[in-house]
């Protein structure tokens, strides 16, 4: 501070140039810091959001500009089946899905937790459905899905003689959601069981041995010490995939478009359709905005009844 | 193993290399509890891919012919579906554009979301745990309910047509993810011994000086972690006591090793292993309640 007054043994320190006093001025540095990210994100997130908002009460098409129709597009949805349909299948799809997902993904992270050998080798190619893009492995099902060239079919057919026939897997209504429902839950298991092998690493074991010195059932320390324990990581966890499962749309895409008869459309495939290759951008925006309450209603189930974590916002636990 | 010659349980858990395995679990129960639904996991979450790499391989008449051909096995490989991939297709034009795209949205993703979490977790001001919040809001956005809006965004950006346009949307979904990773990331550098001040800048101390606190510093714990600390905390890194560091540390060899992995392998893994660092360390914190700030 008092540079001045020192006595001269210390060699003088060389005085800053401007430049860099500037980047010593917290508040500017901490302005350039947040500069880009928020820059990116007020430009490309914030301003798009209220777009779209924007956009799903007028009536603008690609190429031309719209004007103001009020609530037309959210009136005309209601009386859409095409819209029920797929807000039907959204939340079927979400739901059967998370549920496939976090139990079979809870089991393989109960297995993974034991000492086995190769642990590292099988964590790591467990987690390959989740780090291949989404579409490849669309693709993956839709050659596995074929009607004809099917290896389900095959086996069923010719090779096990349980059917006389080769299942129907896309081109009818139901097979078609249960088909899609199970891509989904392949594709979630591994992000499922690694998170939650990371929280059940964390869960000391010296719990378990108390346990079992009190007599209690496998079930018992499940439920009463694993469970538990788990509950952040598995709120958060759940918080995540609920959301991008409802909003998925690049494997339903990939693999049916939609099809048969609209049957597979999720909200976020028939947006698409209807604003995208439709060319109807206020229609397509009414019905991605019409997603949002079901968002909101997802993470504020998670964020008050799961579990209300200072951690969300960058802050140590209470 | 040695279930048989060993008797007290004191002596197994030093004679094996297993200490969870305790006498009532026997070798036929494991098998059927652990190791047959695992092998079960495995082979359902691994089919497509190899499916897909069969299909790949196999010639034309061979993919259309199950009554002929073993449809598991390729009868006569070929290399044929990938000349025609990288010879007669754009392909090699696609995989350039891609490449591109990656590179370019990355790089600027990482550069803005270190300096934001840096500005959040490490200079601290009035509202900093808002942003972070706002932050994590933005990470739930899904990108399916911003693609209309975006699309017109980039449009009235006269970007249509353009990587530019992909380069500069990317980072919307990528920067709150990462930015958020990094704030639990610099929370968990502890405030050193090796410097005892803190990193406030407003505390005091020469610019140069402060700037080397500031911007290397964090590297450099980073490299005294990666260093794997010191060879009595090893062993406890190998039983797991220290998690993080443990992962720390194979994050940079799986960064060396890299020259022999596809690139995207070894990101999702360096990526994973940083999740799993990061909600290890949530839920540890949560149950000791500690908090690392020296506030």
């Amino acid at each position: 501070m008092t540079v001045a007054t020192m006595t001269d043994w210390t060699r003088a320190r060389r005085q800053p140039g401007w430049l860099a006093r500037l980047f010593d001025h917290k508040p500017f540095l901490i302005f350039m810091c947040l500069l880009p990210a928020l820059g990116l994100l007020l430009v490309f997130l914030t301003y798009p959001l209220g777009l779209g908002l924007w956009l799903s009460l007028t009536d603008t098409k690609i190429g031309g500009a719209g004007k103001f129709v009020g609530l037309d597009n959210f009136e005309y949805l209601m009386e859409d089946p095409q819209f029920w349909s797929a807000v039907f299948f959204s939340v079927f799809y979400t739901g059967v899905a998370t549920f496939g997902k976090f139990a079979l993904g809870l089991w393989l992270a109960l297995l993974l937790n034991n000492h086995v050998p190769f642990k590292s080798l099988l964590r790591a190619i467990i987690l390959l459905p989740w780090i291949v893009p989404t579409v490849l492995s669309a693709l993956a099902f839709w050659w596995l899905y074929d009607p004809q060239f099917s290896i389900f079919s095959y086996l069923a057919v010719d090779v096990l003689h349980i059917r006389s026939k080769p299942f129907d897997f896309l081109s009818t209504v139901w097979p078609a959601r249960w088909s899609l429902v199970a891509a989904n839950i392949w594709r979630g298991i591994p992000f499922v069981a690694i998170s939650l092998l990371a929280g059940l690493q964390t869960i000391s074991p010296s719990l378990y041995e108390a346990a079992l010195l009190d007599g209690s059932t496998a079930w018992q320390r499940f439920r009463f010490i694993t469970f538990p324990l788990l509950m952040p990581i598995l709120a958060i966890v759940m918080t995540f995939s609920i959301i991008f499962t409802f909003t998925d749309f690049q494997l339903v895409y990939a693999i049916t478009r939609g099809g048969p008869l609209n049957s597979t459309h999720l909200m976020a495939t028939l947006a698409f359709q209807r604003g995208i290759s439709g060319g109807e951008l206020g229609e397509g925006a009414a019905i991605a905005v019409a997603m949002i309450p079901f968002l909101v209603g997802a993470t504020l189930f998670s964020y008050f009844a799961l579990a209300r974590r200072k951690w969300q916002q960058g802050e140590a636990n209470d | 193993m040695t279930d048989v010659t060993t008797t007290s349980p004191e002596v197994r858990s030093k004679a094996t290399v297993t200490p969870d395995q305790m006498s009532w679990d026997s070798r036929t129960r494991r098998m059927v509890t652990i190791y047959l639904p695992l092998a079960l996991f495995v082979v359902v979450l691994l089919f497509p891919f190899y499916w897909m790499a069969v299909t790949s391989f196999k010639p034309n008449a061979e993919l259309y012919d199950y009554k002929k051909f073993n449809p598991f096995l390729i009868g006569s490989p070929t290399l044929q579906h990938i000349k025609h991939l990288l010879f007669e297709t754009a392909y090699p034009h696609w995989l350039m554009t891609t490449m591109i795209v990656a590179v370019c949205a990355t790089t600027l993703s990482l550069f803005s979301s270190v300096l934001a979490a840096y500005a959040i977790q490490r200079l601290r001001f009035r509202g900093s745990q808002y942003i972070g919040l706002g932050i994590y809001l933005a990470y739930l956005v899904p990108p399916s309910i911003l693609f209309i809006p975006l699309a017109t965004t980039i449009y009235q950006l006269g970007l249509f047509d353009s990587p530019l346009a992909l380069i500069l949307t990317y980072p919307t979904f990528l920067v709150p993810f990462s930015t958020w990773l990094l704030i639990g990331y610099f929370k968990s550098i502890p405030y050193t011994p090796a410097d005892p001040a803190p990193h406030h800048p407003a505390a005091g101390g020469a610019g140069p000086d402060q700037r080397r606190h500031l911007l290397l510093h964090p590297v450099v714990e980073r490299i005294h972690l990666c260093a794997g600390f010191h060879p009595e905390q090893r062993e406890e890194d190998r039983v797991g006591r220290h998690p993080h560091r443990t992962c720390v540390r194979r994050c940079l060899s799986m960064g060396r090793a890299d020259g022999g992995l596809i690139a995207g392998l070894a990101a999702g893994g360096d990526f994973l292993l940083f999740l799993r660092r990061l909600l290890r360390l949530v839920a540890h914190r949560r149950r000791q309640g500690i908090d690392t700030h020296p506030t």
